[in-house]
């Protein structure tokens, strides 16, 4: 059964994947300003070069033989150069993305961890003030622009109390410190994009916990449970977490495509060497084989997390195992 | 109050706060409990018998709930140091580590919707385990999971070791309504409370659950609190009836007595239909509509609450509150015994 | 009853940011395009109520003119988003079969892709005019409401008056349209509110990557996207539109909220 289950979901993975490049190969396609445009404006070209560049990327086929041609490539890894500096798209992606990974999971992680704290706070200390307090801070994180939020932190904590740096990953004299210092460094340059990237996510979340704990709150084995002589916290942490906790974890899966999408924009605010800025760098520079790679492995790794989301549910849910 | 009570209601008030009105759900209640009796409390919905049955075991919403009077509980097991707990004295309360000690332990509790008393994630045996370590810390895992199958075969439930892991929905309402009662009897209670134990199962599963019941709780000598709307189902198997209606016991008895020589008519109607109900082509008799408020502290206070559906009333009954009337054993409260 | 402040509260402030938005010829002080040389990044002053920008603009005017960016792109493309959504919500849980398969795989698809890049990416290749923007955004952000929509259908198709309108010989469009769509109406209509908020969220940070409203058109995104370059100096450049887009955001956020209360009485969460 559980094979199964999770066979259908490889198969459903595998052809969202499908959807998503070949959308997105269809969208770079047809929109004007195709690289190729770029070639007709230089008059520098000779006639031959351009059919010679336009033959060696391709371009001069019908266009579903070129996203067949991209996609045969792209199974092997191989997106083409970039158009800007001529280095492989592959590897210019490699070089972002662990800043990227580690940026999206600390946040995934506060947001995980904190949402269900204050949630579960929340839910248990319902209309007292802790509640409210909660519940307020949630709403502001909600309403919140969040790039507008790390701009007032940047003006405050860089520019005022000078106490964090405000752009990239590492100081300038990165290399001569010590082992312990770079851990720091690095630290201080990841605490504010980190915050902030999960200021959004942990709103949604506390929210979501706090809705559906004091919905299992009030459920009838929550009672039975009383009745049995088990204390509050033994029901709140055991019993009517597990229920929510099934939940949260689909809604983290689902969270991912948010996070990513706001990584474009704060890891441009603070400088930040992830895949985000090279994504927006790629936008407006209008660097095609690197588009086309940015988008596609954005989208397998935001499939790949909802897919471990489904696993993990499948795992934790007993009501799923044996339908 | 004789040697033997182990649970004394003494003129117990519950009332409900909410939106800014107060609810009278339960006024003036008096119920003794004595050692391996087995009661019937007995009313329509809305009566106020789960409130009652809650109330027992201070289950109800914290927030909103005030109460009045008396509740105390004798032990007779002899496991603790002590054996007379107040749990409601005047408007004061039992401390909440000795309630958490007495649920599931002294008093325990069957609930009317088995499809939702049980945590639908936590396997059903884990469910068992857990009211025995919560009264059983000198247990180890061995001993608990024995004890839970032992549990799982005294409920006539087949293969215990592949229910034991069963979760709550691949289950069928019978078999749940049986991990109830296991856990209802797990720690050998002195008083088991079921709310309408077999309402929401099917007709032919009703009887053979209730049999079950009364056989457990004579077997374990705990005393039956049974709860329920349907007066046919409750005559073989319990010693004592109280008829509840509308928040008030209007009358009390020996089983067989109520049954022979209902008192009070709202007695005598319910019973109408039962008996009547054996004979054919007869239609069943019915009773006028008439809402009462629980808030409205004018009428039920000063009249008989019955008032309005009662065929058989007196000019007394609009301008007093009837008193309670003790006709041999049985005790009625209505102004024609006076 | 107790008294549905949430929404109160969130009809006034929208009710407030329409008439500036209406009346931004008469309200605002300055041209909000004509430039001032000699009086560039200004701090705030009688004269020049949030101050002045680079070009010497007075931001307060430019600020009241971009509230009707705002409120155009929020209302315009959750408008899109908001048909899209319900209808293709209504068919895949009414039609259910292949058409359902169909319209799920596409939701997953959309679900499963960062919108905001998404968005960046179409935006880049279209000219990015304030009509790219509304239809982009319009277009992306319809499948949390067919998710929600169908399950919604699937569970109403099943009530016995569906059924017993359909043993009546009524056509599925009436169905459809008169006695299922009513019943999710009151859903809709939060999830538009809200959406108008992450709407102008999104307007606003595409403004302030450059790649949405173009200057000279003044846009809260854009004004704060100059107050990034002129951080160290013009602090007024960075709050301003900040605190508008935000008290605006709140408002739409408040009146969904309100909305739902007002819609479901009991549900008190």
């Amino acid at each position: 059964m559980m094979v199964k289950i999770i066979f259908k979901k490889m198969l459903y993975l595998i052809i969202t994947f499908i959807g998503i490049s070949f959308v997105t190969f269809l969208i770079i396609s047809i929109s004007p300003g195709k690289p190729q445009d770029m070639l007709e404006f230089s008059s520098k070209i000779s006639y031959e070069a351009k059919q010679k560049i336009l033959k060696l990327y391709g371009l001069d086929r019908p266009i579903h033989i070129r996203y067949i041609k991209w996609f045969l490539r792209f199974v092997r890894l191989d997106f083409g150069n970039s158009l800007k500096d001529e280095k492989p798209v592959i590897e210019k992606i490699l070089q972002r993305l662990p800043a990227t990974l580690m940026l999206n999971t600390l946040s995934l992680s506060i947001i995980f961890f904190g949402g269900c704290l204050l949630g579960v706070l929340s839910s248990i200390y319902k209309n007292k003030f802790l509640d409210k307090f909660i519940s307020f801070i949630v709403f502001l994180g909600y309403s919140m622009p969040k790039y507008w939020l790390a701009i007032l932190c940047m003006i405050f904590f860089g520019i005022k109390l000078k106490v964090l740096p405000i752009s990239g990953l590492r100081s300038v004299n990165f290399d001569y410190l010590t082992f312990f210092e770079k851990v720091l460094d690095i630290a201080k340059h990841l605490l504010l994009p980190v915050l902030i990237s999960a200021f959004g996510g942990l709103a949604g979340l506390t929210r979501y916990v706090r809705a559906s704990m004091i919905e299992q709150l009030n459920s009838e084995y929550v009672r039975f449970a009383l009745s049995k002589g088990c204390d509050t916290k033994k029901i709140v942490f055991y019993h009517s977490f597990k229920n929510v906790l099934i939940a949260v974890v689909t809604i983290l899966g689902l969270s991912l495509p948010d996070l990513i999408g706001g990584g474009f924009i704060f890891e441009t605010i603070f400088a930040y060497p992830g895949m985000g800025r090279l994504g927006y760098e790629a936008v407006v520079s209008r660097d095609y084989p690197l588009i086309m790679g940015i988008s596609v492995i954005t989208a397998f790794l935001t499939l790949l997390g909802n897919f471990l989301a489904d696993i993990i549910y499948v795992y934790i849910d007993p009501r799923i195992k044996y339908k | 109050m004789t040697e033997n009570t182990i649970l004394k209601i003494e003129n117990l008030n519950v009332s409900f706060k909410l939106n800014k009105k107060i609810f009278y759900i339960l006024r003036d209640i008096n119920i003794n409990i004595h050692k391996k009796e087995k009661i019937a409390i007995v009313g329509e919905s809305g009566c106020g018998k789960t409130t009652l049955a809650n109330t027992i075991l201070l289950l109800n919403d914290e927030v909103i709930t005030d109460y009045s009077g008396n509740l105390e509980f004798f032990s007779t097991k002899g496991c603790c140091k002590k054996n007379k707990y107040e749990l409601i004295k005047q408007h004061k309360f039992l401390s909440k580590d000795e309630i958490k000690h007495i649920r599931g332990n002294h008093i325990s509790i069957i609930f009317q919707d088995p499809f939702n008393a049980l945590n639908p994630v936590v396997a059903v045996g884990k469910q068992i385990d857990e009211v025995i370590l919560n009264h059983h810390k000198e247990y180890n895992k061995k001993e608990v999971y024995n004890s839970t199958i032992k549990l799982l075969e005294m409920v006539n439930l087949k293969e215990p070791e592949l229910v034991y892991k069963k979760y709550p929905h691949q289950l069928s309402g019978g078999q749940i309504q049986r991990i109830c009662i296991a856990i209802a009897i797990a720690n050998k209670p002195e008083i088991i409370i079921a709310d309408e134990p077999t309402t929401a199962l099917d007709a032919d599963l009703k009887d053979s659950i209730l049999k079950m019941l009364k056989d457990l709780v004579d077997k374990e000598t705990s005393a039956l609190v049974l709860i329920t709307h349907d007066i046919s189902i409750i005559k073989n198997y319990v010693d004592y009836i109280f008829i509840l209606y509308l928040g008030e016991i209007i009358e009390a008895g020996k089983t067989i007595q109520v049954f022979e020589n209902p008192l009070h008519p709202y007695t005598q109607f319910l019973l109408s239909c039962y008996v009547d109900a054996t004979k054919k082509g007869k239609k069943l008799p019915t009773l006028p509509y008439d809402p009462i408020n629980l808030y409205d502290k004018n009428f039920i206070f000063k009249k008989c609450i019955f008032l309005n559906r009662c065929s058989k009333k007196i000019k007394k009954c609009e301008t007093l509150k009837p008193e309670v009337f003790k006709i041999e054993s049985q005790k009625v409260k209505c102004w024609l015994y006076e | 009853m107790k008294k549905n402040s949430s929404l109160i509260a969130g009809l006034t402030i929208v009710g407030v940011l329409i008439i500036i938005a209406f009346f931004a010829k008469f309200i605002s002080p300055y041209n909000p395009y004509e430039q001032n040389l000699t009086s560039r990044l200004k701090p705030p002053s009688y004269k020049n109520f949030f101050g002045t920008d680079e070009l010497g603009r007075d931001v307060f005017s430019r600020m009241i003119y971009a509230s009707r960016v705002s409120l155009s792109v929020g209302f315009i493309s959750v408008g899109i988003a908001t048909f899209i959504g319900t209808i293709l919500g209504l068919i895949s849980g009414y039609y259910g079969k292949f058409i359902d398969d169909f319209i799920m795989r596409l939701v997953d698809i959309m679900l499963c892709f960062p919108t905001f890049f998404l968005i960046i990416l179409v935006i880049a290749f279209l000219k990015p005019s304030i009509y790219n923007i509304m239809i982009v955004i319009g277009i992306t952000s319809w499948p949390g409401l067919t998710r929600y929509v169908r399950a919604e259908v699937l569970r109403i198709k099943s009530l016995e008056y569906v059924l017993s309108a359909k043993l009546a010989g009524l056509s599925s469009f009436r169905i459809l349209f008169v006695h299922i769509l009513p019943n999710i109406l009151a859903p809709v209509i939060v999830s538009f509110s809200l959406g108008i908020s992450s709407a102008i969220l999104t307007e606003s940070g595409l403004s302030f990557l450059g790649l949405g409203i173009q200057p000279p058109e003044p846009s809260w995104g854009n004004i704060l996207s100059s107050g990034k370059d002129y951080i160290h100096i013009a602090w007024w450049l960075s709050l301003f539109p900040g605190i508008a887009i935000f008290i605006t955001v709140v408002s739409f956020n408040l009146l969904a909220e309100g909305l739902r209360i007002f819609f479901n009485p009991k549900e008190k969460i």
